[in-house]
């Protein structure tokens, strides 16, 4: 399946002049939306993906990667310097990063997140490399109920995991789903839920949605907060030494592992593997009593580990077409943009994109080092914008963002209305992630279904006794039931335990 | 009991229960399809309506089943991505205005702001329309200093529209008015 000719043109095409700009300053304002309080790698990704629809898919991709890397990063410079994360992804390096700040360590610290960020970024592409193959030549056997089996699993996984009520969730993927049957039924080219407008005879542009409840639902929920400025610290401009790096290594290889398994999982994002590197990095220290109070693999782990889950994320988009969270959806709908079809046949199609991308990743990582430790001076000065002036650019561009998708101003009065909608789920606690995957999954669930359906004379019993779609289902709809089972189960337990 | 969950639960219920009462318009068979389009609508509705029934449940029991956060640990949730540090709000006994707090305020100030954007951007066109409703936003976010609310306003429209309309050469609404 390996294609050397590939291999060599998709390593000239990354390391083209024009690719490599694009990659450089995707990581750039990646690093940039990253500090930026509630500017996460979804909201970046989603506000300028118009603006990259005259490039060519590859290189369009590579610059959302390195958006992606450089927002992971971003996220833990804000941690370290406001304790506040930039994005969630960040929130677990806030518990050592502002310590060391606060010590006159901030360069240092900003230099151990750049560091670890980045060889947790690289060495995630080589898992993403070697997993990925096998995994799509696998997954070239599936037909329809395997694709509705795979949909489903990502979806029940994203609904039930990083939600605070499975409940929630759930409605807010089905939500999703239900958006999807607005527009040209797929089977029959008959309108549904239309009501007469010919807008809607195409459906709802997902990326309309996703500028809607990402950005604009972020700007309102600033809004409603008052104008605080964040204290930022004083910086110091010393790096962290060779030796402390070195010291440093065996924790940010194993958080990077960490990192990279846990971003395979659909639904677990960098956020939850920074949290579990960080718990790790404290159990085989030599020194936990150091953690909380400025520890040096305090900050290296979460940094490490919720860069690893890009590689991991990107496994199952490749080889499967599911996306692992809200930034690896909008790559898959990007992917969907510009007529490629994420999945396992991807690699046949398209071996020169894929190669493109898994260089692009790498080389995205040595970007991210030198660009981290060069701006690293300077990034204290982003935090210094007024709220006021920040959240109307962001207006600015969401609503530009929508005028360069479709053209129509009904869509950019769409976008207002999925913008409060986001309020009102963010407000409730509905998640938004589950609703944008549910979107750009529900056509090929829906057809995946009705095919297989038809397929089988109308026998549902096809989804479990094809063995690879029943294993699929079932683990689906195990990880959906399990939080239920557990909370009965322990709620027995605690009632014995009073008996 | 946990009155949010129980209101959403019972307002998603609705919604589930409009859907399928929408989609029997949606023919249910076709030549090519013996489900037709109706088939998906409806499954997602039932489901929707069984996960809202599902919340009104829990709500009235005041049960919260998290979902299986790996390693987070029963009762503790992810981060949300916002800063939670500051508050959603200024403080209860911060200046109301007709019974409403400045926060409040500044949530509808920018969605009322925002509508009106959409609605005059095919009228007086991209610039004129950007230059009003950007002020008005800096305003509502809290900066009242004339001089920086007008050179924040220029500046912002001035980039959007070289990046955007110019460099990228993006079609921007024009006026219809004039």
């Amino acid at each position: 399946m390996i294609e050397v000719a590939a291999i060599g043109e998709a390593l000239l095409n990354v390391l083209s002049p024009y690719t490599l700009f694009f990659l450089v300053l995707g990581v750039f304002i990646g690093i940039i939306a990253g500090i930026l309080p509630g500017i996460n790698g979804a909201i970046g990704i989603s506000l300028i993906l118009p603006f990259t629809f005259g490039m060519p898919p590859a290189t369009a991709l590579i610059m959302m990667l390195g958006l992606w890397g450089g927002q992971n990063f971003g996220g833990g410079v804000t941690a370290a310097l406001v304790h506040a994360p930039g994005a969630a992804s960040g929130a677990a390096t806030l518990f050592d990063g502002y310590p060391m700040a606060q010590k006159g360590q901030a360069g240092k610290a900003l230099g151990i997140i750049c560091i670890s960020s980045a060889i947790g970024w690289f060495l995630s592409t080589i898992l993403l490399a070697v997993i990925a193959l096998p995994l799509a030549a696998f997954a070239l056997r599936f037909s329809a109920p395997e694709y509705f089996a795979v949909g489903v699993f990502g979806l029940s996984m994203v609904a039930s995991m990083a939600t605070k009520n499975i409940f929630k969730g759930a409605i807010a993927t089905l939500m999703g789903l239900l958006i999807v049957t607005i527009g040209t039924d797929p089977f029959s080219g008959l309108p549904r839920f239309t009501f007469g407008r010919f807008e809607l005879m195409d459906g709802i542009n997902f990326l309309i949605v996703m500028i809607g409840v990402f950005a604009i639902a972020e700007v309102l929920v600033q809004a409603q907060k008052p104008n605080v400025q964040a204290k930022v610290q004083a910086f110091s401009r010393e790096l962290p030494t060779w030796k402390e790096v070195r010291a440093l290594l065996p924790t940010i290889f194993r958080s990077s592992g960490i990192g990279m398994l846990v971003g395979t999982a659909p639904g677990a994002g960098g956020s939850i593997a920074a949290f579990i590197a960080y718990n790790e990095a404290k159990r085989f220290s030599k020194h936990p009593e150091e953690f909380g109070h400025g520890s040096q693999e305090g900050v290296a782990a979460p940094e490490a580990a919720n860069n690893a889950t890009e590689g991991g994320a990107m496994v199952p988009l490749l080889a499967l077409g599911v996306p692992g969270s809200g930034a690896a959806a909008v790559i898959l709908a990007s992917m969907i943009l510009y007529g490629l079809r994420p999945g396992p046949q991807i690699f046949t199609e398209q071996p020169v994109l894929v190669y493109s991308l898994f260089f692009g990743l790498a080389i995205g990582a040595v970007v991210l080092l030198v660009l981290g430790l060069l701006l690293t001076p300077y990034l204290a000065l982003v935090m210094r914008i007024p709220k006021p002036y920040l959240i109307t650019g962001v207006t600015g561009i969401a609503f530009m963002a929508a005028m360069a998708i479709t053209g129509l101003l009904f869509d950019v009065r769409l976008v207002l209305f999925f913008g409060v909608l986001g309020y009102i789920m963010r407000k409730l606690d509905f998640p938004p992630a589950p609703m944008i995957l549910a979107l750009v999954l529900g056509f090929m669930i829906e057809t995946s279904l009705r095919r297989a359906l038809i397929m089988s004379d109308g026998d549902w019993t096809v989804f479990f006794t094809r063995p690879i779609s029943a294993v699929i289902l079932c683990v689906a709809l195990l990880s959906f039931f399990y939080p239920m089972i557990r909370e009965v189960v322990s709620r027995q337990r605690a009632k014995r335990r009073q008996a | 009991m946990n009155r949010t969950n129980v209101l959403s639960g019972i307002v998603c219920f609705a919604i589930g229960a409009f859907v399928f009462w929408l989609s029997a318009d949606v023919p249910s068979f076709t030549a090519t399809d013996e489900l037709g389009g109706r088939f998906f609508p409806r499954l997602i509705s039932v489901l929707f309506m069984l996960a809202s029934l599902g919340l009104i449940i829990t709500g009235w029991m005041n049960i919260e089943i998290q979902g299986g956060q790996v390693g987070g640990g029963k009762g503790k949730s992810v981060p949300r991505d916002e800063d939670e540090r500051v508050p959603d709000d200024e403080p209860s006994d911060a200046l109301t205005i007709g019974g409403m707090r400045p926060g409040t305020l500044r949530l509808f100030g920018f969605i009322a702001v925002m509508a009106v954007y959409t609605m005059i951007l095919p009228l007086i066109g991209y610039i004129p329309a950007s230059l009003v409703v950007f002020a008005a936003l800096i305003m509502i976010a809290g900066e009242y200093r004339p001089l920086r609310v007008m050179l924040g306003t220029i500046g912002i429209t001035a980039v959007l529209y070289l990046l955007f309309a110019v460099i990228f050469g993006m079609n921007v609404p024009t006026a219809s008015l004039f």
